[in-house]
């Protein structure tokens, strides 16, 4: 099966068609919903990333999504053009010591290593490229 | 609307949040969810009929309670369902605010100190 890809600007009508956009490029796979719910996380967590901190004004701010399905597991590939950005190396906060020093930002890479072990990143001719491997 | 608030007795109010808090359900809660962290001081925040969320959904849950304890109130989290408490406890957002299993226990825990 091809590569299934999806092109969005962050504009939020866009950003909402990710979920409807996997769902279906991952129908033919028929995966059990706890897996799907684990890429929607990642997902989102990859592309929020992009949005809220990887883009400059003078960036073309359009992030490219890749599904391929694999023998042993589906990839996806999220691409962009914004700053170059290796979540693979970016060290997680230290858990806060109450809620009033909890800051809102932070919570993400945590998430992307606990929901997707097969991560990594490349900076190719000017773009991000983060693989975001699942196994089946 | 995924989100429905109520006044129960004792100036504790039940945020009802619903569906799917993935990125648009995120911005349908975030103004909501700031009027409550800036005008309520004893919430409980029922997630059991979230069918899924993640950090946008979270980062909303987490600034209104930081409202919420910045006016020295209580906040709990009510009966995530396993995926989404999932999502709570990997970002270790349970340390901060505790998750309680039922409405009793929840009102216990939000009640409001005699003064």
């Amino acid at each position: 099966m091809p590569a299934e890809t999806l092109r969005i600007t962050p504009a939020p009508a866009d950003l909402a068609r990710l979920y409807p956009w996997l769902d279906e490029a991952a129908a033919p796979l028929a995966l059990p919903k706890p897996l799907l719910n684990s890429m929607h996380v990642a997902l989102e967590e990859a592309v929020m990333n992009v949005v809220m901190h990887g883009f400059a004004p003078e960036h073309v701010q359009e992030i490219f999504i890749h599904f391929t399905p694999e023998p042993e597991k589906a990839v996806i590939v999220v691409e962009d053009a914004g700053k170059p950005f290796d979540v693979t190396q970016a060290a997680e906060k230290a858990r806060p010591e109450s809620l009033l020093d909890a800051e809102p930002g932070g919570l993400g890479i945590k998430l992307l290593r606990h929901y997707c072990k097969d991560i990594s990143y490349a900076r190719e001719s000017g773009r991000n490229r983060l693989t975001l491997g699942f196994p089946l | 609307m995924p989100i429905a608030i109520e006044d129960l007795a004792g100036g504790i109010t039940k945020v009802v949040l619903s569906g799917r808090i993935d990125i648009a359900g995120a911005s349908e809660i975030d103004m909501p969810m700031s009027i409550v962290g800036g005008t309520r001081r004893n919430v409980i925040i029922d997630l059991s009929a979230v069918d899924f969320m993640a950090s946008l959904g979270l980062r909303s849950v987490v600034l209104s309670g930081k409202a919420i304890m910045s006016k020295k109130g209580k906040v709990v989290l009510l009966s995530p369902q396993p995926a989404v408490e999932e999502v709570i406890v990997t970002s270790g957002i349970d340390e901060l605010i505790a998750i309680v299993r039922s409405e009793d226990a929840a009102i216990a825990a939000v009640t409001p100190d005699p003064a």
